[in-house]
């Protein structure tokens, strides 16, 4: 039975792999070699799933290095470090707003600083974090709070959604490496271009592994069931 | 988990205490001039509350209203009704209209503690920091000041679900909870919902209980049935469903327009709602809309802060790790088919994120958090630094909110509640002259709050504005479009005639645009900005003699000059 239960979660994750959407958007935007680099990265992320293997982990880091630094370089978000002059008229409005209320408290060198400088960069870093946490983004096309943008797709279908949360709580809990190894690129992420067109690539590999895992669990749950009877 | 001694409380009473206090805190100070006016839903449940003080009937003359006529909808009863009594004690203020949903608010803090005690008997630590997380949490203070009927509807239905989960049949206990959970369908439209699936979820859920105690159980049914009984008058009549038409992707209509790649399908439209339903459902879940991105209503959110801070995220995942680990669906399955329902409402409607319709899962997220927060102070383990952080983190939030509540909602947020409305009325009170305020469709309620702060008499609006509305009160959705309180009327600018009468005319920079000031001779008396992206309202004197003057297609023989140009 156990067996059983891998054979399918292979077939699964290919299953997953090819007939979602943001596969083909995939393939048909980056170079041969990236695509190499995420579908390597599935497997590897997929091999971890339960096992402690020191080896595969730091093949996991390498690859996910590498694409990474494929694909950063292109799409990084230059909007974070930057203010454009509508962002600019805003600052300056509340700024003023601010000052009157606080005084002396907000009108000093470190409250300028902090406001103008600093609060901006946290926010688009925020900005580009929550983005990619918005599961609605990846599987409702960000419908119904769309961006406004061309580019929202649905990356995958929306009948995969109960395997993923599954997966996604079941890494959680007891996948430990393989969810900081998300969290991590999660975080990296946020350096992305919010709006990048093929949606937040480093997660791709996860995505797909966390629904593979959730179908796992379920389907084990499901033979669990059928045997008790 | 939770079992070692940096978690015990030794005085679990006054933290609740100062905790309370701080919820109190958070929920008056400042509450009657922040929001500074009272926005369309406050002034309406105001100046009907008003008006029932003095004369028994609501401001259309209606005497007892199931449903609150509300411009072209309606307004559940009870906040209403309730409001009479602050309005009494306190007179006309914004503080008497908020009142209702501050004490509910407050009654809310003190349930988390009680239900979340119940949940977790020996871990009093984990109830006293979910009654913290909802006492600072963004959404609950948002609703505190803020009338609405909804935070009196999540009182009462946490009432009976505290009840509920603590019933085991003795009869005084379920026949409050159904109680309470009858009266929530008098108070919000989502509870009505939410309450019929709780009672369904609490049969199948306590099915032996109840089978063993058929008596209590019917007793309960019946006296829910009874206080759902008013429901039944009104099933046929416009009123009932008008809101849930207002905002529903259900019907045809919504299909037709929205339907989009599924129209061509076989089943098509069940494939639309059953995909318009999952991705309004799962947008309550997402981080982004929870902990970043706030309700894109203005008048229901602050700038720039979501329903909860941004770093609550990490506690909230924490809680459902614990809830995972600990298996609580286990022996609480009524809290999580409660938190499975309470998204269902506001998933039924076409508003994307519309926080107010879930305060109920609002508060299932702050008690997530609470756990997760007690989790990693557990994990921690070491007391006194845990809670310093605590105490940090939570003096940092309450900065950002007093930052993006106190200041930049006063000022960006102004005109959404109706601000510029209750400066105005101050301003125009003793004028005695002839006003003429501008009514746009872009705020149905300027001639309301005209009335609610201009101290005029219900009766007179009775019986001036208010008895033609009368006869199809339930039927009807027309909007009053005009309101004439003596010498200050409220209505949309006719330029072809006022501004031939000398009188005072109000409006903002959309209404009253720079070239026709310039072409109707309008003199600028008074300019209001609240630094609200530009926006501004201003008071203005017509003057007619030059107006007559200068126009060239005006002449003796016209009505409108020929006083001013003799």
């Amino acid at each position: 039975m156990k067996n059983y239960a891998k054979a399918f979660s292979h077939v699964f994750l290919v299953i997953v792999v090819l007939i979602s959407p943001w596969t083909y958007r995939l393939f048909a935007d980056v170079s041969i070699l990236t695509i190499a680099v995420i579908l390597s990265l599935v497997y590897l992320i997929f091999s971890l799933l339960g096992k402690e293997k020191k080896n595969l982990s730091y093949l996991a880091i390498l690859v996910n290095t590498s694409l990474l630094l494929l694909t950063l370089p292109g799409n990084f978000d230059l909007n974070i470090f930057t203010t454009s002059r509508v962002e600019q008229d805003v600052l300056t409005r509340r700024f003023d707003n601010y000052a009157k209320d606080y005084g002396k408290l907000y009108m000093n060198r470190y409250g300028i600083l902090y406001h103008y400088k600093l609060e901006p960069v946290i926010s688009k870093f925020e900005a580009n974090l929550f983005e990619n946490m918005d599961i609605n983004g990846y599987f409702f096309a960000s419908h119904p709070r769309e961006r406004g943008t061309n580019n929202e797709f649905e990356k995958f279908t929306a009948f995969f959604l109960p395997f993923f949360v599954v997966g996604f709580f079941a890494s959680l809990v007891y996948q430990k490496k393989v969810f900081i190894f998300f969290v991590v690129n999660l975080l990296l992420s946020t350096l992305y271009y919010s709006s990048y067109v093929l949606g937040s690539i480093l997660l791709y590999a996860y995505f797909v592994v966390f629904i593979t895992y959730g179908f796992k669990i379920c389907l084990k749950k499901v033979c669990l069931l059928s045997k008790n009877r | 988990m939770f079992e070692k001694s940096l978690l015990i409380i030794k005085k679990p009473l006054v933290v609740l205490i100062v905790i309370l206090l701080l919820a109190l805190v958070l929920r008056v100070y400042r509450v009657n001039s922040l929001p500074l006016g009272l926005n369309v839903d406050e002034v309406s449940q105001g100046y009907n509350a008003y008006s029932l003080l003095l004369t028994g009937r609501d401001r259309y003359g209606k005497l007892f209203p199931i449903l609150f006529k509300s411009y072209e909808s309606f307004q559940p009863p009870l906040y209403t009704y309730l409001t009479v009594f602050p309005m009494f004690l306190f007179g006309k203020t914004n503080f008497s209209v908020r009142f209702v949903s501050i004490t509910s608010q407050l009654v809310v803090v003190y349930l988390t503690f009680l239900i979340v005690d119940k949940v977790f008997p020996k871990r009093k630590v984990l109830a006293l920091l979910s009654a913290l997380v909802v006492s600072v949490s963004p959404w609950s203070i948002f609703f505190s000041r803020y009338a609405t009927e909804a935070s009196l509807g999540l009182v009462l239905i946490l009432g009976s679900v505290y009840f509920l989960i603590t019933t085991e049949m003795k009869k005084p206990r379920i026949i409050a909870a159904f109680l309470l959970l009858a009266l929530s369908t008098h108070a919000y439209y989502s509870d009505k919902v939410i309450s019929l699936l709780l009672l369904f979820g609490y049969t199948v859920i306590y099915w032996k209980l109840i089978r063993d105690n058929k008596k209590t159980f019917i007793v309960g049914v019946f006296l829910f049935a009874v206080l759902l009984s008013p429901h039944l008058y009104m099933i046929n009549k416009g009123a009932f469903f008008r809101r849930f038409d207002q905002v529903t992707y259900l019907d045809s209509l919504s299909f037709d327009k929205f339907g989009g790649k599924y129209q061509r399908d076989l089943f098509g439209r069940f494939f639309y709602v059953a995909h318009e339903f999952a991705s309004q459902y799962v947008t309550y879940y997402s981080p982004k809309n929870l902990f970043f991105v706030p309700d894109s209503q203005q008048g229901r959110s602050v700038p720039n802060l979501s329903v909860f801070y941004s770093w609550m995220i990490a506690p909230f995942l924490a809680g459902i790790v614990f809830l995972i680990k600990e298996r609580i669906w286990k022996n609480q399955k009524l809290l999580m088919w409660t938190m499975f329902i309470s998204v269902i409402p506001a998933a039924l409607s076409r508003d994307a994120f519309y926080t107010i319709r879930t305060l109920l899962f609002l508060w299932f997220v702050s008690l997530l958090i609470g756990i997760g927060i007690g989790y990693f102070c557990e994990r921690f383990n070491r007391r006194r630094t845990g809670c310093v952080i605590l105490l940090i983190i939570t003096a940092l939030s309450l900065f950002d909110l007093h930052r993006k509540y106190f200041v930049m909602f006063k000022y960006e947020r102004a005109f959404a509640f109706g601000g510029f409305d209750k400066v105005i009325a101050s301003y125009i009170k003793n004028y005695g002259k002839e006003v003429l305020v501008d009514l746009s469709e872009r705020d149905l309620a300027t001639g309301l709050r005209m009335a609610y702060y201009l101290d005029f008499e219900p009766q007179k609006f009775q019986d001036e504005i208010g008895y033609k509305y009368l006869d199809n009160y339930y039927t009807g959705y027309d909007v009053e479009t005009q309101y004439d309180l003596g010498n200050v009327q409220a209505r949309p600018i006719i330029w072809e005639e006022d501004v031939y009468k000398k009188q005072l005319i109000v409006g903002d920079n959309i209404s009253i645009s720079e070239s026709q000031v310039l072409e109707h001779k309008l003199e600028l008396l008074y300019d209001f900005n609240f630094f609200d992206g530009g926006r501004s309202v201003r008071i203005f004197t017509t003057n007619p003699s030059s107006k007559c003057k200068a126009g060239p297609e005006i002449n003796k023989d016209d009505d409108r000059c020929s006083y001013y140009l003799e």
